[in-house]
């Protein structure tokens, strides 16, 4: 079985669909690039139009798109899974630190930025009824943490359901699957940075796997150098223990969801996992590799 | 796993209502069940894939310097939590990999 693939910039990353039906290709990306306009136009933080920057200063209940109601409940259930370890009340804490606007224009500024250790207010503050939400005052919201995982995982059944083929959709390396995998299983190259240890795994249809790295999105504000993984319980950058951290699971917001809480939980982070029974593959800043159960051996020289 | 999908609409997504809160945590709940379910299957060996080779000592300090956190108790104690929401979604289970060959569909880094 043949595949055909597209790829594209995205929101400073890279998009990819592959699909093992290679006549509907042209169609899959039209459903794709429709699906993800409604998730810009819900989520993006830096847009000055969207519907999670016209929150910005609201309190109360305000109704939410479907779109945006379903990237809110999908990051209220990664908050929940990983016991906010993955918050989506961190926006006024990544705009602190700087990640205020696209990340192409935040390299072009190297000013300090004071750092102030506060924890951020927690999704437990927030209240999702249906399509409403409840916001108390001062909660600025950042979905970045979740939302291309679940628009992966959403774009990829959107493609399957329409046309029967099996898919994969990568958004900046957050990969979902669904429907029937080529022959060869969907053959994964799992590696951060160019300069980092590679590995290749065959990842079954249905599936996903996803990757979060301290090494990249990083900024320099002053003397120090940034990234984007937040913790919620200081407002500050996640302690560098793991470079990077893999994850494979059933469906990439999950999968996205417990590798951002990796970091954020650096060492003990491993025997979580484990005790979720999911492979992983840590990357330690070191280059050690620390692989979980049903994670293939061997590692690419 | 995911909830099922209302039908694509260039419009929005019919049924986005749906996407409550309480559904976001059982959701969560279901997961935790799943994956520890899946972790005691590996312990029996009906799942079995040892670590060993690549990372294996690195693993082991790991796992004996890591605490049981938070969310460890709470997936133990989700293990025998009842599930109302559970009917007509498939279980999760974590995925069964193979080590990879010949070129590859796609690139897994960090976002």
């Amino acid at each position: 079985m043949g595949t055909a693939a597209t790829e594209w910039e995205l929101w400073s990353t890279r998009a990819r669909l592959v699909v093992t039906n290679p006549g509907v290709l042209a169609a899959a990306r039209e459903l794709v690039d429709s699906y993800l306009a409604q998730v810009d136009d819900a989520a993006n933080r830096f847009r000055e139009d969207s519907e999670i920057r016209r929150l910005v200063g609201r309190t109360g209940w305000v109704t939410l798109s479907p779109t945006l109601t379903h990237l809110m409940s999908e990051a209220l259930a990664a908050a929940e899974l990983t016991d906010g370890d993955v918050d989506p009340t961190v926006g006024g804490a990544v705009s602190r630190l700087g990640y205020d606007r696209d990340l192409r224009l935040v390299l072009d500024e190297t000013g300090p930025v004071r750092a102030v250790v506060r924890p951020v207010p927690g999704h437990r503050s927030l209240r999702l009824e249906g399509s409403r939400l409840l916001l108390p005052p001062g909660i600025e919201l950042d979905l970045g943490a979740s939302a291309k995982a679940v628009a992966a995982d959403r774009a990829a059944q959107l493609v399957h359901g329409a046309f029967g083929t099996g898919v994969l959709v990568s958004l900046g390396g957050d990969i979902a699957t669904a429907g029937a995998a080529p022959s060869s299983g969907w053959q994964i190259h799992v590696q951060d940075r160019d300069e980092d240890p590679w590995t290749q795994i065959e990842l079954p249809g249905g599936s996903a796997v996803a990757t979060s790295s301290t090494v990249s999105r990083q900024w320099r504000r002053g003397d120090r150098t940034l990234h984007h993984i937040v913790d919620p319980r200081t407002g500050q950058p996640a302690p560098e223990f793991w470079r990077s951290v893999t994850v494979a699971a059933d469906c990439c917001a999950h999968a996205n969801a417990i590798t951002t809480a990796c970091l954020v939980r650096g060492a003990p982070a491993v025997a979580w996992v484990r005790s979720l029974g999911l492979p992983a593959r840590f990357l330690r800043h070191d280059g050690v590799v620390v692989l979980t159960d049903g994670w293939p051996q061997g590692e690419a020289a | 796993m995911t909830e099922p999908l209302p039908p694509y609409s260039s419009a929005g997504y019919p049924g986005g209502s749906s996407f409550d809160r309480d559904r976001s945590l059982r959701r969560a709940s279901r997961l935790r069940r799943t994956v520890v379910g899946t972790s005691v299957a590996a312990t029996l060996g009906i799942a079995a894939m040892v670590g060993a080779g690549v990372g294996h000592t690195a693993s082991t300090t790991a796992s004996s310097t890591g605490t049981t956190s938070g969310s460890d108790q709470g997936a133990v104690q989700a293990s025998g939590e009842s599930d109302d929401d559970s009917a007509g979604t498939s279980a999760g289970t974590a995925p069964s990999l193979l080590p990879g060959s010949g070129s590859s569909h796609a690139s897994s880094s960090g976002s």
